[in-house]
């Protein structure tokens, strides 16, 4: 038994080095956390299994997708629409809060912050379907920063509550 | 020989005085009778009630006229920030199309200068739809071909600058006239002075006619025996404006000297002065007359009226005494003569002095390029523009409420986007053939702004507008949406389709078999391949796989709006879309799968500046993120090993764009649809009578794309992966798992856990361990 089972972990043990070897090489910056590893193979089958095939070569294990470059600075254009937008709809001056934030997307439509403030002057317009839409929006282009992630997702259980 | 003169005068006079004196004893000889005392008292009352009725007329004219107002048009204000992708070069251009003056120290609002990479310049008060914005000072830097950094020329920090908007257009009535309405604060006095030197001196005084003036012209015309001067007053001139009329009858004269004696009972001089300055005739564009002083300012000289310079008010002043015989543009040599004259008036008269006259009249015209007059400058993004606005206003409205129209129009794009077709058709056409069309639209596709539409060949003519109404068979641009039905039912890039001959049946015992443009089948290959290279026998395997009723839903979803049959058929394009059309489509792919109607109209606002409608961007899921994205990355293949490699080459090398041709059958329509992270482009060819072009997507509407995006300013198509995926490593050819080194590797986003068998022959991925540096260069790339 012990003999058949040899070639079988001998294969399994150099799978698992190569991937032990090539996922450094794949580790993207640490900002984004990797995506789970695939699954290790399973463990040798428990005595009495009658016919263990013998496994083809397996192909390298998939790799995390590397996030991409940030978006080109604006060096503080979207952050002073983005204030200006916040006051103007802190004011109750909406329609002039949505102009802003407009302006700044137009800028850069990568930035969750700026699609989650317009979701919200939509909230307080009353759309709860647009506010919706908008968090989802934000989620999308969010990646993996947590604040952002954080006000979006706020936004979007805000506008499915209704207020 | 003089006393002999005045003797006959003399004369003259004296017999025309015994003439009036019979006359006068003859009336009265009349009026001593009963009977003429009532057919004389009915033409009182008549004249009377005449006097009446053109009272009513011109006052209702005068009033109506400050209501009366044609909407303008504008373009995108431009704005400008550290990181905006623009060259110095782009700014000037775009600081000359809205006539700010290259000066050597800027400080009036206008006014700019430029050494080498680096801009200053002082903008133009404006007011928005969000508000009033003062002129501001800002000196940007530019490193290459994007705005390095921004501040204001006391070193002052700046975050952004926002220009004013190019007045692209005006929505008027159908008597074609134009015109932009300025109060009186608004005007130069340089202006009403000079059109009383030269159209009217005594206008202070006269009440209206000047009995002076017309005693002197009619004693030349007399003495001269042909007519040789007019004495209309400006006051007589606005009349005359009103009521469209050049008949030179004698009871048209006195009816326009009533009129003019009536508006100055009623209206200070001031006011006449005003109305007169927006209402006369001064040009014309076309179809469009252009009235008012303001206009004529941004049609002649390409900028606002406060900005024009004395030679110039000049030549404006000059033109108003025949707008045709004295135009600037077709008779440039009469017009200088005439403004000449107009300058030695002025410098007679005290208005200006003598040095500045002469010094004036040295100036050449200066006038703007005749495509900057608006108009008919961009009449296919225009005609967009009307169709957005019916929906919420009147046509009346339109053309008589003053309105201010705020539209997405990027005009560095539309003129790129015209150009580009242009060359185009030029590069294409075949001989003999009649002349090959095309359209071609430009949008946002994350903001769903429309920002360039050309809607033929000759861009600058009004006409069938083929990017909004041409709907034709879109072709292969439908295969995404058939993978992206098979992408969101589980399916995956390395999925494998078979491309052997397909033979699909239809009702009534018919079949269909497509076969691949190059008649040839390809074996097993994986979805990514399939898609990149167009591949028509497994694209109709794979949907008639999901059923053609799942492409018709998500076509829907995505937001095609016409009918749509749903037959196999449909799975290689049997789908008629305009252009338009099709960038909604596309924009929803190149957005994460989150349907935005598209835009071309921004905000309007009335005619005091407040705001009416705005036009908020709406947006909305319509398809599974993780799904897009796989299918956006497939679309990024078609352009580094599809049908879209050539385009793709012709851009910079780092830049990632996404994209697919499509070509209907028999060759008779040619598109290509792509887009870069913020440019979606929509390209059709073909001819309107429906020839086969002899094009295909790649030959033809793609070589249009490539010039076009190959002259914008590209940002990657790059966004963050939806959680779920990973990158996958295989064959392109087969779809089989692959390493480097061991077979042509690509790698394609994958739900996680998705497994595929390695390639036959690979090593299990011994070879990264032997070349680690290829393989980081492969996957980076």
């Amino acid at each position: 038994m012990a003999a058949r089972l040899r070639p079988l972990i001998g294969i399994l043990a150099f799978v698992l080095l190569v991937a032990g070897c090539t996922v450094p090489v794949y580790e993207p910056p640490p900002a984004r956390p990797v995506a789970p590893p695939p699954a290790p193979p399973p463990p040798p089958a428990p005595g009495g299994v009658p016919e263990v095939p013998v496994p083809a070569p397996e192909p390298p294990p998939p790799a995390p997708i590397p996030p991409p470059p940030p978006p080109p600075p604006s060096s503080g254009a979207t952050a002073a629409l983005l204030e200006q937008g916040r006051a103007q709809a802190a004011a109750g001056n909406l329609a002039l809060a949505t102009s802003s934030l407009e302006r700044a997307l137009r800028i850069n439509p990568r930035d969750a912050d700026l699609w989650c403030e317009l979701g919200r002057v939509k909230l307080q317009q009353g759309d709860r379907g647009q506010a919706q839409n908008m968090a989802q929006r934000g989620l999308a282009v969010a990646g993996n920063d947590p604040a952002r992630r954080a006000s979006c997702e706020a936004l979007l259980a805000a506008a499915r509550r209704g207020s | 020989m003089a006393k002999r003169n005045g003797a006959r005068r003399g004369s003259w006079l004296a017999r025309l005085g015994r003439g009036v004196a019979a006359v006068l004893r003859g009336v009265w000889r009349m009026l001593r009778l009963r009977v003429v005392w009532i057919p004389l008292g009915l033409a009182a009352v008549g004249f009377a009630a005449y006097l009446v009725y053109l009272d009513r007329l011109v006052v209702g004219r005068f009033d109506g006229r400050r209501w009366d107002l044609p909407a303008h048009v504008y373009a995108r204000p431009l704005e400008i920030y550290a990181g905006l992708p623009l060259s110095a070069d782009g700014l000037v251009a775009e600081l000359k199309r809205l006539g700010y003056r290259n000066v050597a120290k800027p400080t009036q609002p206008g006014s700019f200068q430029r050494s080498g990479g680096r801009v200053e310049l002082v903008t133009r008060p404006f007011v928005f739809w969000d508000g009033k914005q003062a002129a501001q000072r800002a000196a940007v830097a530019f490193s290459g071909a994007t705005v390095a950094g921004l501040r204001q020329p006391d070193g002052g920090p700046l975050p952004l600058v926002r220009l004013d908007p190019l007045l692209i257009g005006s929505v008027f009535p159908a008597d074609g006239e134009d015109r932009i309405v300025l109060g009186p604060e608004a005007v130069p006095a340089l202006i009403p002075a000079a059109l009383k030197v030269v159209e009217d001196r005594r206008f202070e005084e006269h009440p209206g006619i000047d009995v002076v003036g017309i005693a002197r012209a009619t004693f030349v015309n007399i003495t001269s025996g042909a007519v040789r001067q007019g004495a209309s007053t400006l006051t007589q001139q606005l009349v005359r404006s009103y009521f469209l009329s050049n008949e030179r009858t004698l009871t048209r004269k006195l009816r326009e000297a009533l009129m003019a004696l009536l508006l100055e009972l009623h209206y200070e001089k001031a006011d006449i002065l005003n109305a007169y300055v927006n209402e006369i005739y001064l040009g014309q564009d076309g179809s469009r007359a252009i009235h008012g002083f303001g206009l004529a300012s941004q049609f002649y000289f390409g900028k606002p009226l406060a900005e024009l310079q004395l030679h110039e008010i000049a030549t404006l002043v000059a033109v108003v005494r025949g707008p045709s015989y004295y135009d600037p543009r077709r008779h440039p040599q009469r017009s200088l003569e005439r403004r000449n004259l107009v300058l030695r008036l002025l410098a007679a008269e005290g208005v200006v002095g003598e040095a500045e006259a002469k010094k004036a009249a040295t100036r050449p015209l200066t006038l703007a390029l005749e495509r900057s007059s608006g108009a008919t400058y961009f009449p296919a993004f225009l005609a967009l523009v009307n169709r957005e606005l019916a929906a919420s206003y009147r046509h009346d409205d339109l053309t008589t409420a003053g309105l201010r129209i705020f539209t997405s129009l990027d005009p560095m794009l539309q003129s790129r986007a015209e150009q580009a077709l242009a060359d185009g058709v030029k590069r294409l056409q075949r001989p003999q053939k009649p002349p090959l069309e095309g359209a071609v639209v430009v949008v946002n596709p994350q903001t769903a702004e429309v920002l360039a539409v050309v809607g033929g060949r000759r861009a600058g003519f009004e006409g069938y507008n083929r990017a909004l109404d041409a709907r034709r068979p879109i072709g292969s641009l439908v295969k995404p949406v058939v993978y992206l039905a098979a992408l969101e039912e589980g399916r995956t890039l390395a999925t494998r389709i078979d491309d052997a001959p397909i033979e699909v049946q239809l009702a009534r015992n018919r079949s269909w078999s497509p076969q691949n443009y190059d008649g040839l089948a390809h074996g097993e290959v994986p979805l990514v391949r399939a898609l990149a290279e167009s591949l028509n026998q497994a694209t109709v395997r794979l949907g008639m796989e999901i059923g053609v009723p799942r492409v018709v839903k998500l076509l829907r979803k995505l937001g095609v709006e016409g009918e749509i049959a749903a037959n196999p058929s449909l799975l290689l394009g049997a789908l008629d879309l305009a252009p338009l059309e099709v960038a909604q489509l596309y924009g929803t792919l190149a957005s994460g799968g989150f349907r935005t109607p598209l835009r071309a109209v921004r905000s309007v606002q009335g005619p005091d500046g407040e705001p009416l409608t705005q036009f908020p961007l709406q947006t909305e899921q319509a398809a599974d993120p993780a799904a897009v994205y796989q299918l956006d990355q497939a679309l990024v293949q078609v352009m580094q090993r599809g049908t879209g490699r050539a385009a793709r080459s012709r851009l910079p090398a780092g830049i990632v764009v996404a994209g697919k041709t499509g070509t209907s059958n028999d060759l008779r329509d040619s598109w290509f649809a792509g887009f870069s992270q913020d440019l979606l482009a929509v390209v059709w060819l073909g001819y309107d009578d429906n020839q086969p072009t002899g094009l295909t997507g790649a030959s033809g509407a793609m070589s249009v794309w490539g010039d076009l995006l190959a002259r914008a300013p590209l940002v990657s198509f790059e966004v963050p992966p939806p959680e779920g995926l990973v990158l996958l490593g295989i064959d392109y050819a087969t779809g089989l798992g692959a390493v480097p080194g061991c077979g042509d590797l690509v790698q394609v986003p994958v739900p996680v856990g998705t497994e595929v068998p390695l390639l036959p022959g690979c090593p299990g991925g011994e070879a990264i361990m032997e070349n680690p540096l290829q393989w980081l260069r492969d996957f980076v790339r």
